[in-house]
């Protein structure tokens, strides 16, 4: 298993707290989370990389709990295969579009500039942003933000990807291409996908589907299709 | 009133805590020697910063150092009750301009641009949790955004006083010139280099660094404490250039007193 969370609990904020989170993610494999509100996605999100102090039980990557209090060096370590797809926001302002998608790979892998050049432009021309690289990341609107944010984890090769109600309110042509791209670089490289949604997700394409609120995360839906429509 | 005082106290020892644990992070701060990738990164944000407080700073510096060295020579036939300038000048130039007015001048400029640039980026990398975006990639972004200000400042801030002096040397002895174009500029020239001493040399340095560490420090600082709102990056931006004016001339007082009062 890429992720296994059992008993997971925490409280992001003096308004939300998330209770008895339990689920599992494997190689090639998608998990949808349905919630009534955007922001306990985001919350749950954020708590599945340890953003939170106030956590209890277990979120296993590589080994590691997630909810403990890790080293911060550490915690950034592990941080490098868990790839955060963000519905708003997510770009860092003062770099353009080039340099947010070229900045993690930068940073994690010792590429050469041609090398990182190479693999920005690749995942550019497959989400069609290839003409937005130059500009300033603040100048994109919310779908081109998306695009970029979901550009910026892909060319990292993640074992993880964790992508925050991405899809909604996308147009179709737009979520669509997205969900396209998902599906090409998870065959590629197998990693695992858990994705949050408030309206309509994917479901026909993932492999369970849950909802969440308060409470905790119930199973409402497992696809029993076979293994080649695991993946989005 | 002894609960105002306590709290207080305790506000201060809380920021100066604050204060000092983002100066070791900063120290500490790797520079990942082996990783060519990163120092890349590195290079261009200081680079970059290097290019906004220093090279974008040429023409404010410019102006005031050429304003310094007008009234300077403007003033010097009427101080020298008409005697040459000679030997009067040369001492006039290096005691107030190199040693005293350079650094100040540079250093309140350098904190008007650039201070209050850096705090109000880093207030709004904070108002946006653009850093927790960074930690979510698992990027230091103390090493990604902290640590090129704090060796860009005080690299500008040597390259720019330098600039100071020759602007400030240049339009005086112009101005003398014009005043009296019998003067002997080349001559003039001469005597200032020749009272030049390695103390100048090394207060000059000293008060570069001191002001430049005190400048990219304290705009950090106060960048990353700022109140979630928009209101409160502005009013950090406020404390950020009051602080740093008082410490600058303060630091710089300091140093000139230890070096020449002997």
């Amino acid at each position: 298993m890429i992720l296994t969370v059992r008993a997971f609990s925490f409280r992001a904020g003096p308004a939300t707290q998330l209770r008895h989170i339990s689920f599992q993610v494997d190689a090639g494999e998608c998990v949808l989370i349905m919630t009534p509100i955007l922001l306990l996605g985001t919350s749950l999100l954020h708590g599945l990389i340890g953003m939170y102090d106030d956590a209890s039980g277990e979120v296993l990557f590589e080994g590691r709990n997630l909810a403990h209090h890790l080293p911060e060096r550490e915690l950034l370590a592990l941080r490098r295969d868990i790839g955060l797809v963000y519905r708003t926001g997510g770009l860092i302002s003062v770099l353009n579009v080039q340099e947010n998608l070229a900045l993690p790979l930068g940073y994690h892998w010792n590429l050469s500039p041609r090398a990182l050049r190479s693999a920005v432009h690749e995942v550019a021309e497959r989400l069609e942003i290839t003409d937005l690289l130059t500009r300033g990341s603040e100048a994109l609107d919310e779908t081109q933000c998306r695009l970029v944010c979901l550009a910026r984890e892909l060319i990292r090769r993640p074992r993880l990807l964790l992508i925050d109600g991405v899809l909604e309110g996308l147009a179709p042509a737009w979520r669509d291409l997205m969900l396209e791209t998902i599906h090409d670089y998870q065959r590629e490289l197998g990693f695992g996908v858990v994705l949050t949604a408030r309206g309509e997700g994917p479901r026909g394409q993932v492999s369970r589907v849950y909802a969440l609120n308060h409470e905790g995360l119930s199973l409402i839906e497992t696809n029993e299709r076979g293994e080649d429509q695991r993946s989005l | 009133m002894i609960g105002r005082i306590g709290r207080r106290v305790r506000g201060i020892v809380a920021r100066s805590s604050d204060f000092l644990g983002m100066l070791a992070l900063l120290v500490m701060a790797r520079l990942h020697p082996a990783h060519r990738a990163r120092r890349r990164i590195f290079r261009t944000l200081y680079r970059r910063q290097l290019f906004y407080t220093a090279v974008q700073g040429l023409w404010a510096i410019g102006l005031v150092a050429a304003l310094t060295g007008f009234f300077l020579a403007f003033r010097l036939p009427r101080i020298a009750g008409g005697e040459p300038p000679g030997p009067a000048f040369a001492e006039l130039f290096i005691a107030v301009v190199v040693r005293e007015l350079a650094p100040l001048m540079t250093a309140v400029v350098v904190i008007a641009r650039s201070g209050t640039a850096v705090t109000a980026k880093i207030g709004y990398l904070k108002l946006f949790q653009q850093f927790e975006v960074l930690k979510a990639m698992g990027i230091d972004p103390v090493y990604l955004f902290l640590v090129p200000v704090f060796f860009a400042f005080p690299t500008a801030m040597l390259a720019l006083v330098v600039y100071f002096d020759l602007i400030g040397l240049t339009t005086a002895l112009f101005t003398l010139w014009v005043q009296d174009p019998t003067i002997r500029t080349d001559l003039l020239l001469d005597n200032v280099l020749s009272r030049l001493d390695l103390a100048d040399l090394g207060v000059t340095i000293a008060k570069c660094l001191v002001t430049g560490l005190v400048i990219g420090i304290l705009s950090i600082y106060h960048g990353a404490h700022i109140h979630n709102s928009v209101a409160g990056v502005a009013r950090g931006m406020s404390v950020s250039t009051s602080r740093q004016l008082v410490l600058v001339l303060f630091a710089n007082a300091i140093v000139s007193l230890v070096v020449y009062s002997r």
